[in-house]
């Protein structure tokens, strides 16, 4: 039931997101209290809209930081928010990942990514080496790291962040250069995968979606199969666009709590359970006991 | 259910509008002073042009006797900008070219001369009024926000500061702000080399603003880390100056303001160590010198 809402929660998260709307025309960034939190999709908080900050960026300026030991504070927001959500928040929450689904709706041939697993392991390659080692490594002569993921590879940056604010600033629009050439290529490049995958920067890229994933199995937020019902048909292994067979594994790193195997379900086996105590499959339910 | 959200969604969309309503009335009201001064500076631009025609009425009454003074001048200063160096240059120049007139048309020079500045004392006057503006085609001068704070020393800067430099660039940093950082050693180099021409450079540190000593000293530690011995200033949080930089798209970002306080052209956003970046500066620089050169 939860799932045939996706559509306005994720329009509703991306506006939530990007509450102020005012800035896109001064072509200004809110930099308010506001700011002091996170979001929880990736929202770059050069996007002129922007109400929060991005949990990636955030985590890149303080580990570039020349003061830096940890990252308390954003690590806590972040496995506050992968504890509470996990992966609910890619497939809900996220405005990009919402972007490219939007791109996915136009009417052209599509591609699976099944037999393109193994790429999925390149985004925790990149939450490793772009946002949390470069930045602590690689840094100028007074102990300061770039925000390497947000300046070489993000294309949300360009597309929140560089875009609106290029449109509506002459000195920003001035100021582009090569590097922003790169980044349009970067972002041009990912809506097309976009148009023919399903979610490829989710699945390959993206860095948040890399640490929710390791969250989505002890997250508070899960999928329940019933045994008592579930037929093995496979209906719901077929739907699945992010992969992932949930009668094997329901609380899987790459499932983003879409609901689509819940709609695609003959016999409403699968089911979303919210807190402890609440198991992946549960043995112990009697037979006649209905489901919600 | 599809009544509910729309009313929803209108509502969300009504929502920013009024949160960001406080924070935009600022910018607004700015806009209405700046339209409000040049009504009344339109009658002085009429003033000074009428002054202006009377000086070259004078020049044109002896214009066989001047034309043979001009044909000695190698350069004609502008007389728009400040007409006081204008009866000075040509009194200087008709000291040097004494032997080509007759004592006779020495004295008709000479008084023509003093009426010119009579009428140039006249347009001083005129001038005290608002915003040294008198180019009628430029009535969009935008003034730098008056300030005062201290320098990273304690010393006082205010924004008086602006009439003893040709041109002054007005650059905005953080700490934490790579780009910012990595600039610092060529707006020292840029200093120096606008100190011989009577300009200078200043820097602000956003972070510094309130005085915060443990930002100060941060500050103070990467401008010697980087040799940047340039002023470093630091104002009060809710100051005007400190309020449009909340509205800064970037960082680091720079202002050339002119000797009377105000901006030209427009700020550039990015590191001087970029030339490109550089070639914008410089000739906003070189606009600044240049117009200030002639007045």
């Amino acid at each position: 039931m939860l799932a045939r809402f996706r559509g306005f929660a994720q329009a509703g998260a991306t506006l939530m997101s990007n509450i102020h709307l005012p800035n896109f025309f001064r072509g200004e960034i809110y930099r308010g209290a506001g700011k002091a939190v996170c979001v929880p999709g990736l929202n770059c908080y050069s996007c002129p809209g922007a109400a929060a900050s991005c949990p990636i960026g955030a985590l890149q300026a303080t580990i570039g930081s020349s003061h830096f030991r940890f990252a308390y504070y954003i690590t806590g927001i972040l496995i506050l928010f992968g504890v509470l959500l996990g992966r609910f928040i890619c497939g809900f929450l996220c405005p990009f990942g919402w972007f490219q689904e939007l791109a996915h709706k136009l009417p052209t041939k599509k591609l699976s990514t099944r037999r393109l697993k193994p790429l999925r392991y390149a985004k925790y390659a990149v939450l490793l080496a772009l946002v949390l080692l470069l930045p602590a490594l690689l840094t100028n002569d007074l102990g300061m790291g770039s925000p390497y993921f947000c300046k070489y590879l993000c294309p949300q940056g360009v597309l929140e962040g560089a875009l609106p604010l290029a449109l509506a600033n002459s000195g920003i629009r001035a100021a582009l250069g090569s590097l922003f050439s790169l980044k349009l290529a970067v972002l041009l490049a990912v809506i097309i995968a976009s148009v023919v995958f399903f979610r490829p920067f989710c699945k390959w890229i993206c860095p948040l979606g890399a640490l929710y994933a390791l969250f989505n199995k002890v997250s508070l937020l899960r999928l329940q199969v019933d045994p008592l019902r579930c037929v093995s048909c496979g209906r719901c292994a077929k739907v699945c666009k992010m992969d992932v067979d949930v009668t094997t594994a329901p609380n899987h790193s790459e499932c983003i709590r879409c609901g689509m195997c819940i709609g695609a379900c003959p016999n409403e086996a699968i089911r979303f359970r919210y807190g402890f105590g609440a198991k992946g499959v549960d043995a112990t339910r009697q037979c006649d006991e209905t489901s919600i | 259910m599809k009544k509910l959200m729309g009313a929803f969604l209108a509502m969300t969309l009504l929502f920013p509008l009024a949160a960001c309503g406080a924070k935009g009335a600022a910018p607004s009201n700015e806009a209405s002073e700046d339209t409000a001064a040049p009504s009344a500076d339109g009658e002085r631009d009429e003033e000074i042009r009428e002054k202006i025609a009377e000086i070259n009425a004078v020049l044109e009454g002896n214009a066989e006797l001047w034309n043979q003074l001009i044909e000695k001048m190698d350069t004609q200063p502008n007389l728009i900008y400040d007409g006081k160096v204008y009866s000075q240059y040509l009194s200087e120049t008709l000291d040097a070219n004494r032997d080509l007139f007759s004592d006779k048309e020495l004295q008709v020079l000479m008084e023509d001369i003093e009426r010119i500045k009579m009428l140039e004392d006249e347009l001083a006057a005129l001038d005290e009024g608002g915003t040294r503006n008198t180019d009628a085609r430029d009535a969009s001068q935008k003034a730098f926000p008056a300030f005062e704070g201290r320098d990273l020393d304690g010393k006082k800067v205010d924004s008086s500061l602006f009439a003893g430099n040709a041109v002054t660039v007005v650059n905005f940093w953080f700490s934490s702000c790579e780009a910012c950082v990595a600039e610092l050693g060529k707006l020292d180099e840029l200093n120096r080399a606008l100190q011989e021409k009577g300009g200078a450079v200043i820097g602000f540190n956003t972070d510094t603003f309130g005085g915060d000593e443990k930002a100060i000293a941060e500050a103070k530690g990467i401008l010697e880390k980087k040799s940047a011995r340039y002023q470093n200033v630091w104002i009060e949080k809710g100051s005007d100056l400190a309020d449009l930089t909340n509205g800064f798209a970037g960082y680091p970002i720079t202002f050339v303001v002119d000797r009377n306080g105000n901006i030209v052209g427009d700020p550039v956003l990015g590191g001087i160590d970029n030339p490109a970046v550089m070639e914008l500066l410089q000739a906003q620089i070189d606009t600044a010198l240049q117009q200030d050169k002639q007045s």
